[in-house]
């Protein structure tokens, strides 16, 4: 496929890159635009490490096309610093020690801020839906579903 | 004794920020000038000769750098740590489908990818063995220096266990199988080389768990001398054991990429890729025999087990070494014979992997354990209280325990405690007995005791160093070779050097790991970090004491008599000085407060031909417990609640403690229910290759109320008192789920083949099912 320009709001800032419209996101987000911090575990969408927000919704971005990236709102790991929801929650997987060899941390911090965005109050099995695609080899997962709940808790207050 | 400053504190990750921030450079994140993207062809077969590579059409493909094949190795054509029996490219012949046969490297990935394609080469196919039975019954030797097959054979020996089984008065005997499980770290395998421009020397990075052994490798088949081969790991994104040979054995093919074309080299692998090039753990056959009194007294204890190694020997005598010594468990048993053999096959090599050969052990001793309590009319509870060791017992290799405390009995109590074992032992039993009863429940428990460090096998050869220097501004600055792996170890390590030099920890920095400024170290494996990595920390304290003493000798006097170091201070006779201080009176008469510390665990009295002694210098007392509900109807098993209690030596910091067990119940749980890489035992090919079929634990899968439980006694043989965790904590925990299982399915040893999947399950529901019709249709017959 031919280059065509791509123009989206990316971690609240304008982006317009050429690329190849055929391309999967997470290519576009680590190769075109150099941001390593989405990370690619299978390439099949199961294991949730590249996932990033699209439109207000998590996906795994190793199964978007470029093309939908078109117009649309992305969040990504990079913007979670500078967000108010996004630094608690980075904060409370810090502090809960919810983050060991950190591979799949980002993937899990998207997932956990799609959620609070949608539902601020979530029950610990709310939160294990929207984690549920993630996987985690290290932690057992119970550590970041504290981490996440206590994260709701810090935001409510 | 002084109170611990550090230590026991949950002091937090220091590289946890930069890996919630997404900023933690992994392998594939490193983006060089000039860097080549490599693409590595696989065999096609799974046992061949390999007579031709034909790259011809791929050279030219657009993009296309240069393609390596195993002619280009200028040096030793094969690598392994312990034994070098494998070609990081083939050269004559292939042993499984996970051999590389030619690399690609182009200018992107693409490029490579498409040039990768249009590879093919010419075989003469060889019988596949597939199975340690087909190659021991086969004439054919896989490795011609191995012309049986067997690659290992490992014995214990204590007492007279025949004579013992012949008087015993109740006697068991089990078969159990286990299955190939894939480390499956997130991150799947990179590793970049960059060429210096100024000498034949490369500089790797990457997802590397042992860079030491890989220096080596690359050395010997390279020709460039060790100094000029430095390793760099990445942030490592999990390994379990995983990243260590196929890590090394991509180490090695980029960097001769990197050396011919003088442009850095990278490759990546796909989780395809990753499944079938790495090593696995070892499926292991077990044929188990115990003897005991009457009372519940064991008397007598055989295992015999096969492993299966695969096409390479990797780490399978070691693992066969755990698998023999360590698999006849924590019970104080009088008569024991253990005999492990490892088998070469065409089917992916295994290796390390967490627990390394005990996980399949526990599994299978524990489920006999529980057969043998039942034929006994005990539970499984009272049978280990009756039998675990106790201080002063004898191991069941012949260790003599009195130089730590042996705490497994505590260990089970609480573990079983956590999840009411006693009673719903108990009430279970009867409530399963109702025919009606669809869904059932079941209680296991399991119990291990894991050897700190290498162990005897490695007797003489178990060493860790560490380099620390005192700054002028008085940081303490520490370059140790043991790579994090996720663990939290550089945390641990730093705490230690606080710990040891009696100072805050904030003075202490950490270099990244770097192979040309930490000194050689052995690989962060076999449970050794924290206890030899500690040993090693707690020597080079004591250097720098010694000098920075020396400073205050020549400023106060040679009669200063004893020198503390503790809380920040430093008091000796009538002062009390700041550290800073005397960092400043060191450097002020030109000393060097600067140490290599060095800790070689001790030789251990461990007698190899006859199977017979000390098998570790120390051990970790570990124990699971789980309950789960499994559903006759549908075979699906519900695990309900784990628990996991550890006397690992002192607890260092107690949130990673609970870290590693709350991931190794849930490895174990994989492990037991779900994770199959569906190995055909015809083609030895893998046919699972990624994660939509080799199924893992979600957050959904695990129960939200799993325990861990920290039992910590320090141990004097250990600089810090700490011993390990990070295998511990998976290694009974497929064997308790297993137990449970089979205890909601009437009868110990129910199934007697991990994993415990649908189709097992629902394979006993039938019968069970066809027996509670049987019973009715007598029942009947009785009435009329």
């Amino acid at each position: 496929m031919s280059n065509i320009k791509l123009s989206f709001i990316l971690n609240r800032k304008p982006y317009t890159v050429e690329t190849d419209p055929g391309k999967r996101m997470l290519d576009v987000l680590r190769e075109d635009l150099g941001l390593m911090g989405t990370k690619e575990g299978c390439g099949v969408g199961e294991c949730g490490a590249c996932t990033v927000i699209l439109n207000g919704k998590a996906v795994t971005s190793c199964l978007v096309l470029a093309g939908q990236m078109q117009d649309a709102e992305i969040l990504t790991i990079e913007g979670m610093r500078d967000d108010e929801i996004g630094r608690v929650i980075q904060e409370c997987f810090v502090e809960g020690d919810a983050v060991q060899c950190g591979f799949c941390t980002p993937g899990f911090i998207m997932s956990a801020y799609a959620l609070l965005m949608e539902n601020p109050t979530p029950t610990r099995d709310e939160i294990r839906h929207a984690i549920a695609g993630n996987l985690c080899r290290c932690t057992g997962y119970i550590p970041i579903t504290n981490a996440i709940e206590k994260a709701a808790k810090t935001l409510a207050k | 004794m002084k109170r611990p400053s550090t230590l026991g504190k949950n002091i937090e990750r220091i590289d946890a920020w930069a890996k919630a921030e997404g900023t933690a450079q992994y392998g594939a994140d490193i983006r060089l000038n000039n860097m080549l993207f490599c693409k590595n062809v696989y065999s096609e077969r799974a046992h061949a000769k390999l007579l031709a590579v034909h790259i011809g059409e791929a050279e030219k493909m657009p993009g296309v750098v240069k393609v390596v094949t195993g002619k280009d190795i200028p040096g030793a054509k094969m690598f392994g740590e312990l034994f070098r029996d494998q070609y990081a490219l083939a050269c004559d012949r292939v042993r499984y489908f996970g051999d590389v046969i030619a690399v690609v490297a182009a200018e992107t990935q693409e490029q490579a990818n498409e040039a990768a394609k249009r590879i093919y080469a010419d075989y003469e196919d060889l019988p596949v063995l597939a199975s340690p039975k087909m190659a021991m019954e086969s004439d054919i030797a896989i490795n011609p220096e191995y012309p049986d097959n067997i690659c290992g054979e490992v014995h214990v020996n204590k007492g007279d266990s025949e004579a013992a089984l012949k008087e015993a008065e109740v006697i068991v005997k089990t078969n159990y199988k286990t299955h190939f499980v894939e480390h499956a770290y997130l991150e799947p395998e990179s590793v970049t080389a960059v060429p210096s421009p100024m000498r034949d020397e490369v500089t790797v990075y990457g997802s590397m768990q042992a860079p030491y052994n890989a220096r080596i490798s690359i050395h010997r088949m390279l020709n460039i001398p060790m100094s000029q081969i430095i390793f760099k790991p990445s942030t490592v994104g999990g390994s379990f054991g995983g990243k260590i040979e196929t890590a090394e054995a991509n180490a090695i093919r980029v960097s001769l990429i990197a050396l011919l074309t003088k442009r850095p080299a990278q490759v990546t692998l796909t989780r395809d890729e990753s499944i079938r090039e790495s090593y696995k753990r070892h499926p292991i056959e077990f044929d188990i025999e115990i003897g005991a009194k009457k009372d519940g007294t064991m008397t007598a204890l055989r295992m015999l087990s096969i492993l299966d190694a695969g096409a390479y020997i990797n780490m399978s005598p070691p693992v066969a070494y755990k698998t023999a010594v360590l698999g006849v468990g924590p019970y104080n048993v009088d008569n024991v014979h253990s005999c492990s053999t490892a088998v070469l096959t065409n089917n992916n090599h295994t290796g390390s992997m967490r627990g390394f050969g005990t996980p399949q052990s526990i599994f299978a001793l524990e489920n006999t354990i529980d057969t043998l309590a039942a034929k006994l009319g005990m539970t499984p509870t009272e049978f280990r209280r009756k039998n675990l060791l106790r201080n002063g017992d004898v191991s069941p290799c012949g260790h003599l325990m009195d130089f730590h405390e042996v705490s497994i009995v505590e260990v089970m109590e609480k573990a079983a405690e956590a999840i009411d074992f006693d009673r719903k032992f108990k009430q279970y039993k009867e409530e399963n007995k109702d025919p009606k009863r669809r869904v059932r429940r079941g209680v296991g428990i399991s119990t291990s005791m894991r050897g700190a460090s290498v162990g005897a096998d490695g007797n003489g050869f178990d060493v860790a160093r560490v380099l620390i220097e005192v700054m002028k501004d008085a940081s303490i600055h520490t370059n140790i070779g043991l790579v994090e792996i996720g663990q939290g170890l550089r945390t641990v390590q730093m705490m230690m050097v606080a710990e040891g030099m009696g100072v805050k920890l904030d003075r202490v920095t950490l270099g990244e790991t770097d192979t040309s400024r930490s000194p050689a170290t052995g690989a962060c494996i076999a449970s050794r970090g924290t206890m030899l990595g500690g040993g090693a920390i707690a020597d080079a304290c004591r250097s720098l004491k010694l000098i920075l003493n020396q400073g205050l000798s020549m400023k106060y006097g040679d009669d200063i008599g004893e020198v503390t170091y503790e809380d920040d201070r430093v008091r000796f006779g009538e002062y009390d000085l700041s550290f800073d201080e005397v960092v400043d009176i060191a450097y002020g008469y030109n000393l060097t407060p600067a140490a290599i510390g060095t800790y070689a665990i001790p030789i251990t009295d461990w007698d190899e031909e006859k199977g017979y002694g000390e098998p570790f210098y120390s051990y970790t007392y570990s124990c699971h417990a789980a309950e789960v509900e499994v559903d006759l109807d549908t075979g699906a098993v519900h695990v309900v609640k784990m628990a996991g209690c550890h006397d690992p030596g002192r607890i260092i910091n107690p949130q990673f403690a609970e870290g590693q067990i709350y991931g190794g119940l849930t490895m174990g749980q994989g492990m037991a229910l779900i994770e199959d890489l569906g190995h055909s035992d015809k083609t030895a090919a893998i046919s699972n290759l990624n994660f939509n079929n080799y199924l893992l634990p979600t957050a959904m899968d695990v129960p939200d109320t799993n325990e861990p439980i920290l039992n910590g006694h320090p141990d004097p043989r250990s600089a810090f008192g700490g011993r390990s965790l990070g295998e511990p904590a998976t290694e009974p925990a497929a064997a308790a789920i297993a137990c449970a299982v089979n205890m909601a399915l009437g009868k110990p040893g129910a199934i007697k083949e991990l994993p415990f999947n649908l189709e097992r399950v629902m394979e006993i529901a039938q019968e069970i099912d066809k027996q509670r019709d049987v019973d009715a249709a007598s029942a009947a017959v009785d009435k009329a």
